[in-house]
């Protein structure tokens, strides 16, 4: 099976060809073409999964390729890398883009666009599994700009809406931004190791520490290039401000794209070249501090929210947080676990969030409220999914979380004391906004009554999705169920070596009580708030409104950037426009230009259209070079 | 021993040549000569297919029934006759030239009709034959016999629209030229003939490496190279091209700008990389191919600038692309000449579309004038796409394939010291852009004066996708065509 890993970008790619070329103008077929070649990708992935698992744990890593270009020295290859890592993720991929393209069979169903919608998934799943399979750095790295330019797409898919626009083309920036470092970091690559092949570079890498001819240093440089793409695609601070913009998408795409999938590319990126990163504490640490910076720092911006999905924009944005802090701190097995269940439960919450929007036609939480009386499957599953992302035990988040708090607590990192307080209290803030949202929305009474009564239960189409995602967010956790250890025991860096070391279900919960009692808290505090209505959170905004406001506001970052690029951006533009319009377009451009043409004007002259003048070329040019030769 | 194997694309387009005339006997001559044209398009289809025989590529099912040989190069004459990688994969060009000349020349002949399409076939097949002929040739005698079959039919077909003033001229133009310089050639090799004593190229090189360096010789050199630059139309050697390019039928012109200019480099290749690498000569011709390419280079892209006839602006263009590719071929060595090869097949594709579009377009205009291109794009979507691409691939514009056939080039050029050359030819590269987008601009931006759609046949269609395909295919990905470059360029160092 692995000897057609290479079909699964491929696939994708041919299906968005065939959409845009041939059937645009039928919809159905469009979308049939989507799924089925996903359908199939996913199966394939499955297949992967299992051959891998029958081999031996040491050999785990097959590659294939082929030369893609050959410039001396350099030469670039595209290939396969299929190692559980890439495994894992080709798994998620497949899989939930399955399902979003399912569910939008209902969500976009009325859309004028549908087969461009459908040909951009395809494309957008086609860059992602690029990415995935990769295995060289300029392919990740054309993959990774794929990505973004499918982001740009469908973000701004219904560009008509200024807003959408917009955020398209703040997401572009932002990623721009952060796309350059991963360049320079490929391009220093190429440059120090003369190759782009993982393997080798891995090889390289190690053997110049150990014979000291590469300084420890100079690797944690290359990795802070890199990290800097990271924290641009996985929306880490301070690149953060475009991932909750990019929410004007539609909505399936924001699951896909916006949470489960595309900006885990960063967390993939980070993990598959993981022994650069490991190479040196200086480049851990970074990593390790801004990932915990931003899950705390979103999970703040997130209490104050009023946008059903910008609330699970900046979660998103926290959830990332904790898997970048968790590689940074060398837990490579939890932050890729916590990859894979976020991807469950976060899809679903999207998904949960998309069912209800096309319920009401609604984002505004505060409009919204007591759906759980018309909406019973979306209620369910979007509870499990709340549930799920708070780290209550038995769901899949409490497993992965708890592994990246141990993780944190047992890492030597500098100062490791703070990023597992912070992470603590991220878990506390997470239980609690995301049960504010799952209260004010789904309890209650009907604070809009007009929309409420319009409001029903999704398609079949979408209520499927729902449901299977449901059941992952309970039992993909129990991957890692103590004393099975499945996943660790398949994804792992190095040597193997399993968090926590509980050895059953009862010691995993007595170790990790902390991590409980603080979720139980922030749903408590949480249900006081917004359930049992014993505090009123209006008179607390009134109290504290600094607080308030600079959360609301999301502490003033897309301000602080405006202000920026206004006043540097564009002083410096304006500076730069004016050397461009006087000197180079009056002077150099237009000079050249009238040059090169009056000189094209007066050669063409010397073409007099008579053979005895052209012979006489020919007789004089061999004299004059024969003199000049001989002399 | 004579092995068939030799000279089979020959044997294919000669007989296919003879065949043609005679299959004209039994056809009407106001038919549309169905038969004719079938056996002209088998014949060059049989011949490119006889190749896989040569390259004995042993996979395929045509070389197992034809006694492939492979391993070893068929020989025949004597060895005056060699095919090699390197002329298999000049054949190859020359081959799928011919067969675009024999697709365009119906479109242009349906337009303009005429009742000798029969002897314009004949002329073209033997054309290609010489051409063809010319890749294997391993002696100078032999090669200049091809090369005469090749120019005294060009001769005839630049001619070839007998009421046509414009035809006329150039016909007789490029015969008094040519005349001209063969007679400069011939000169050239009865000097080295008389300085080495043998014709053959590879002996001539044994003989010269002991010899010095001295006047008669080098005018001997200087002589070949004009002779020979006069066929790829480099400059100062040039004059002819544009006059004639404009003048001739237009599947004449397509011809010419390929077919006769591969078979040039392909004589320029074996010549000096054979038989004048010698130390007392190469500085010299190096240097004199390093100026005679940043001439092209210069007056090509200039004095393309202010054309206004496509076919003209194509003569100009075509001169300039001579100067890209002698960059490539004075870099020499496994590099350089993997280069050539690969850009003369980037090359191919590109001319030949773009040639075909300037046909279909003149057949139904009946202009020539790039202003008569306005709105091409609505007419007919593809031939917008196919001088959009073609042209910027010309240009060497990512990502097409033009570009990597420049990378390739240059880099070659760069990678012996020649960065002046390399850097004359990134900045006329983007004077080029200018002339090549002009028409391009006009035909996907202006409004259309006439928005009467133009029809394609299928044929038609299938070509120009192939064109278009190929060229951005070539972009993305050399690697499979230069492989097999590198493969042929060896082949000559063997």
């Amino acid at each position: 099976m692995i000897q057609y890993s290479w079909l699964i970008p491929t696939l994708p790619a041919l299906a968005y060809v065939l959409i845009t070329i041939f059937t645009k103008r039928f919809k159905n077929i469009s979308a049939a073409i989507s799924i089925l070649t996903m359908a199939s990708c996913f199966a394939l992935a499955v297949g992967i999964l299992f051959e891998l698992l029958k081999m031996d744990p040491a050999s785990r890593s097959v590659t294939f390729g082929t030369t893609w270009l050959q410039i001396a020295p350099w030469q670039a290859n595209v290939g396969v890398l299929i190692d559980p890592l890439s495994a894992n993720m080709l798994l998620v991929v497949t899989f939930i883009s399955l399902l979003v393209q399912i569910y939008s069979l209902g969500y976009m169903h009325d859309d004028e666009r549908f087969s461009t919608y459908y040909s951009y998934l395809s494309l957008f799943t086609a860059s992602m599994l690029l990415l995935v399979v990769s295995n060289n750095y300029l392919q990740i790295f054309v993959g990774w700009e794929l990505v973004g330019l499918c982001s740009y797409l469908l973000i701004g898919f219904w560009y008509f809406k200024p807003e959408a626009a917009n955020a398209a083309k703040k997401a572009f920036v932002v990623n721009r931004i952060g796309d350059m470092g991963f360049l320079m970091g490929v391009v220093t690559i190429g440059m120090v190791f003369q190759t782009f092949d993982f393997a080798q570079v891995k090889d390289l890498v190690a053997q110049g520490l150990a014979n000291h001819t590469l300084a420890s240093g100079y690797v944690a440089g290359i990795a802070i290039l890199l990290f800097c793409g990271a924290v641009g695609k996985s929306a880490q601070f301070p690149l953060h401000v475009w991932l909750p913009d990019a929410m004007e998408g539609p909505t399936p795409v924001s699951a896909l794209i916006h949470a489960a999938t595309m900006v885990a590319a960063g967390v993939f990126m980070v993990a598959r070249t993981y022994n650069l990163f490991s190479a040196d504490p200086l480049s851990m640490t970074v990593v390790a501090y801004i990932g915990g910076f931003t899950a705390i720092f979103a999970a703040s911006i997130a209490l104050a929210q009023d946008d059903i999905k910008r609330i699970l924009a900046y979660s998103t944005l926290s959830q990332l947080g904790y898997m970048i802090m968790s590689l940074g701190v060398g837990g490579y097995t939890s932050g890729m676990f916590h990859l894979t269940t976020h991807a469950c439960f976060k899809a679903l919450l999207f998904l949960g969030s998309g069912s209800v929007i096309h319920a009401l036609h609604e984002q505004d939480i505060w409009k919204m409220g007591g759906l759980s009386k018309k909406m019973k499957i979306t209620t369910i599953t979007f509870a499990i999914g709340t549930l799920a992302i708070a780290g209550i035990p038995p769901f899949a988040g409490f497993f992965s979380k708890d592994a990246i708090l141990d993780a944190v607590k047992d890492s030597t990192i500098w100062h490791h004391e703070i990023l597992y307080y912070a992470a603590v209290f991220t878990a506390f803030l997470t239980a609690f906004y995301m049960f504010r949202l799952f209260f004010v929305v789904f309890t209650g009474e009907a604070r809009d009554h007009h929309s409420f009564d319009h409001a029903h239960e999704s398609p079949f189409t979408m209520c499927l999705p729902l449901v299977l995602l449901a059941g992952l967010s309970i039992c993909v956790g129990w991957l890692n169920w103590p004393g099975v250890d499945a996943y660790s025991k398949f994804v792992y860096y190095g040597d193997l070596h399993l968090e926590g070391g509980a050895s059953n279900f009862v010691q995993l919960l007595t170790q990790s009580w902390l991590s409980i009692v603080v979720a139980v808290a922030g749903i408590t505090l949480s249900a006081m708030f917004y359930y049992w209505r014993i505090f009123s959170a209006e008179k607390m905004a009134v109290t504290f409104r600094p607080i308030y406001l600079l959360l609301k506001n999301k502490y003033y970052f897309d301000e602080f950037y405006g202000w920026i690029v206004k006043t540097f951006l564009f002083g410096l533009a304006t500076i730069l426009k004016w050397f461009d319009d006087e000197v180079v377009d009056d002077g150099m451009v237009d000079g050249s230009g009238w040059v090169a043409r009056k000189m094209g004007g007066l050669l063409s002259l010397t073409q007099t259209g008579y053979v005895q003048n052209y012979a006489l070329v020919v007789f004089g040019a061999v004299a004059v070079i024969f003199l000049l030769v001989s002399f | 021993m004579i092995q068939v194997q030799a000279f089979l694309p020959e044997l294919w387009l000669v007989s296919a040549a003879f065949l043609v005339i005679i299959a004209d006997l039994f056809q009407k001559s106001t038919s549309s000569k169905t038969v004719v044209k079938g056996i002209a398009v088998l014949g060059v289809v049989g011949a490119l297919l006889s190749l896989c025989c040569i390259s004995g590529c042993g996979s395929c099912p045509i070389s197992a029934c034809c006694s492939a040989v492979a391993g070893n190069v068929p020989t025949a004459f004597g060895g005056f006759l060699k095919t090699d990688a390197l002329s298999v994969f000049f054949k190859v060009i020359i081959l799928l030239a011919t067969l675009f000349t024999l697709l365009i020349s119906f479109r242009f002949f349906k337009a303009n009709p005429t009742p000798y399409l029969t002897e314009f076939i004949a002329v073209l097949l033997f054309s290609a034959a010489g051409a063809s002929a010319l890749t294997s040739a391993q002696e100078i005698i032999t090669l200049y016999v091809a090369l005469e079959t090749l120019t005294i039919s060009s001769y005839l077909l630049a001619s070839f629209m007998k009421k046509d003033k414009a035809s006329n001229e150039a016909g007789m133009k490029y015969l008094l030229l040519g005349a001209f310089s063969s007679a400069l050639l011939l000169f050239g090799f009865s000097y080295l003939y008389g300085f080495t004593g043998t014709t053959v190229i590879s002996e001539i090189g044994k003989v010269l490496a002991t010899q010095v360096a001295s006047p008669l010789l080098t005018l001997s050199v200087i002589m070949i190279v004009a002779g020979l630059a006069f066929k790829i139309s480099l400059a100062p050697f040039h004059m002819w091209t544009p006059d004639v390019y404009e003048g001739a039928p237009t599947p004449v012109t397509a011809f010419l700008s390929v077919a006769s200019k591969t078979a040039g480099f392909a004589a320029f290749v074996r010549l000096f990389w054979v038989g004048l690498s010698v130390p007392a000569l190469q500085p010299t011709w190096i240097a004199l191919f390093a100026v005679l390419a940043v001439i092209s280079i210069i007056l090509g892209n200039l004095e393309a600038l202010p054309q206004r006839n496509i076919k003209r602006l194509m003569a100009y263009s075509s001169i300039a692309q001579a100067g890209y590719i002698s960059t490539g071929f004075l870099a020499g060595g496994q590099l350089g000449l993997t280069a050539v090869l690969f850009y003369m097949f980037v090359y191919l594709f590109a001319n030949m579309g773009v040639f075909l579009a300037i046909t279909i377009v003149a057949a139904k205009t009946g202009s020539e004038q790039i202003e008569d291109y306005a709105g091409m794009w609505k007419r007919s979507p593809l031939i917008g796409i196919m001088l959009l691409v073609g042209l910027l691939s010309l240009a060497g514009v990512p990502p097409f394939a033009g570009f990597s056939g420049k990378w390739y080039l240059f880099g070659a050029a760069i990678s012996k010291g020649y960065t002046w050359i390399a850097l004359v030819g990134m900045i006329f590269s983007v004077v080029s852009l200018y002339y090549y987008l002009q028409v391009a601009r006009q035909a996907l931006i202006s409004a259309p004066k006439d928005d009467s759609p133009i029809e394609l046949s299928w044929v038609e269609n299938a070509v120009l996708v192939i064109c278009v395909l190929f060229i951005v295919t070539l972009g993305f990905w050399p690697t499979p065509i230069m492989q097999i470059a590198q493969t042929a360029a060896t082949s000559l160092f063997n």
